[in-house]
């Protein structure tokens, strides 16, 4: 079942784009991850996805159906997590929690000192006394107790301590092998592909790329450094060798394309010493923004 | 439609404004009012000065004669005028607060990703700010009721006193819906306390001016307080059903518009 789905998705605030023809699909199951710098378009497409903005143009389907006509009836089974947390300062964790549950018909509140003991949150504080970390942990909280099954989440570990980042990436984990679909946007690499099976890269407004993040990284360029024997009986280097570089015999270069191409030409190699690196998330990541 | 979560909570939250506001309005009342019975012993020498004052300040002030005579007369010159002027200005405060707020605070993101149609949010919003109006209106009214009973003499005439009331809140209607229109049009984060007093005491003085005098009567057509009469002491004074349901029905208009226009709206977020 298809969980998200944009047809030709834009907003546009005057003249400014705020997103442009956005395409693209999360399926039931999914953790699927939205990767952009700031003001690339991420918070615009969420809150568009969950009403708060009218598309300049375009069509929204969530759990397969149309936005947002059936909004209140979707939202039933939505949580979300939004970048910058603003609550009702005069209340409690507990009266915001509590207030939230209100809207939801499939509410289990015995959730909320339950994820309050995982996440270490004292709920009989006022909000305006809590630390960012700890009215996050509240946000957290009340995106779960009504058991989504879809959780839409912006920039959600903003002022989580280490460990709280752990344990909350363990949690989604839970969540998702239970069924919850994940929807989970961040400008932090590393944690999109820790917990993410799939992205989608955003770039002024225009999503350009949506991959499976492992073929994501496996399908990038590759950085490369080979030791010969000596130098001087290598030859011309491949065509498909980019940024080539000598130091002494050590030979580093960028290879895009085809493996046996490499893997052949160093079978005809003497080498001493090979190694050859996948990029991480953010190297792929600037290469789409350097194209 | 409505969500009577959402309403429940909204009148909580607001009904600590609310009992400050009500305070206020209930205090003024009682202190005027305990002054009725030196001003009625002083009847006549005040009676004499009135006369001697023209009659163009006087109606702009909304006095007469019979203001130093009758329990009523003489809360019609303070209700007509300072509570009229009160209330009016929480009435749009509060009408134009209770969707700003939301917007000017950023709490607009966490409700609208809950189970909520934004028709559903305007109407429970409108709903709640209507309830704080009415008990505001209410409370008011009984005690500005036991008041005059227990400190004029004179039995109060109720129909006249329930006319005079009646008018009054169809005028605190209509402002409170304007202030919810105006949240929906202009910037939630502009001082909407600051309008609201503008516009009900601007509109109030254009009222005064066009009393003052006929030449000026024209300009009047422009201010509600216009069409609402509080002349409560005037021989024929009766209930206008008219001028009340045009008000009431104007009111639900600016608010069924403003409705329509905030289906509209992106919100302000951060």
């Amino acid at each position: 079942m298809t969980v998200i789905e944009t047809i030709g998705l834009s907003k546009f605030y005057g003249k400014h784009i705020g997103i442009k023809n956005v395409n693209f699909t999360v399926e039931q199951g999914d953790k699927f991850g939205f990767v952009g710098p700031n003001g690339a378009g991420k918070s615009t497409l969420i809150r568009s996805l969950l009403g708060m903005l009218i598309p300049s143009s375009g069509q929204i389907k969530l759990m397969g159906k149309e936005m947002p006509q059936f909004g209140p009836q979707v939202r039933q089974s939505i949580g979300y997590i939004p970048a910058e947390v603003r609550y009702y300062s005069s209340m409690t964790s507990r009266q915001l929690l509590m207030y939230s549950a209100g809207f939801y018909q499939n509410t289990d509140l015995s959730l909320i000192d339950e994820l309050s003991d995982f996440f270490e949150l004292k709920l009989d504080k006022k909000i305006s006394e809590l630390s960012t970390g700890n009215i996050k942990k509240t946000a957290i909280i009340q995106s779960l107790i009504h058991q989504p099954k879809l959780l839409i989440m912006d920039e959600p570990t903003s002022g989580l301590d280490p460990l709280i980042k752990h344990k909350f990436f363990d949690l989604l984990e839970e969540k998702n092998k239970s069924g919850m679909t994940i929807f989970f946007s961040s400008h932090i690499l590393s944690e999109i592909q820790r917990l993410c099976n799939r992205t989608a890269v955003i770039r002024s407004g225009e999503i350009v790329a949506i991959e499976d993040v492992s073929s994501l990284l496996k399908n990038q360029v590759k950085q490369c450094r080979l030791i010969f024997k000596d130098r001087q009986g290598v030859g011309d280097l491949p065509a498909s060798f980019r940024q080539a570089s000598w130091q002494d015999d050590v030979l580093s270069f960028e290879f895009h394309g085809d493996i046996n191409v490499l893997s052949n030409w160093i079978a005809s190699q003497e080498l001493l010493d090979i190694s050859i690196e996948e990029p991480d998330l953010e190297t792929i990541f600037m290469n789409y923004y350097e194209r | 439609m409505i969500n009577t979560h959402l309403i429940a909570s909204e009148v909580k939250v607001n009904f600590k404004n609310l009992m400050i506001w009500t305070g206020v309005v209930v205090a003024f009342t009682v202190l005027i009012m305990a002054f009725f019975p030196s001003i009625q012993m002083a009847g006549d020498d005040l009676t004499a000065l009135l006369d001697s004052l023209p009659e163009g300040l006087l109606k702009g002030m909304g006095m007469d004669e019979f203001m130093m005579t009758t329990g009523l007369g003489f809360y019609r010159v303070y209700y007509g005028i300072y509570i009229i002027i009160i209330m009016g200005v929480y009435c749009f405060s509060t009408g134009a607060g209770i969707f700003t707020k939301e917007e000017a605070k950023h709490t607009i993101e966490f409700i609208m990703s809950k189970p909520i149609s934004r028709l559903e949010y305007f109407f429970s919003k409108s709903i709640s700010a209507f309830v704080l109006y009415f008990l505001l209106v209410l409370i008011q009214a009984i005690i500005a009721l036991l008041a005059i009973t227990w400190l004029d003499t004179e039995t109060i005439d109720i129909s006249r006193f329930v006319a005079l009331h009646m008018h009054g809140a169809a005028l605190l209607f209509f402002f409170m819906a304007l202030g919810i229109v105006s949240s929906v049009v202009i910037n939630p984060t502009m001082n909407f306390m600051g309008l609201g007093v503008g516009l009900v005491f601007g509109t109030y003085l254009i009222d005064a001016l066009a009393q003052s005098s006929t030449d000026l009567e024209w300009i009047g057509y422009i201010s509600p307080f216009y069409y609402t009469d509080f002349n409560v002491t005037d021989a024929g004074y009766q209930f206008n059903a008219i001028s009340t349901s045009i008000f009431f029905l104007l009111g639900l208009g600016l608010t069924i518009l403003a409705s329509r226009l905030f289906l509209r709206r992106d919100f302000l977020t951060l």
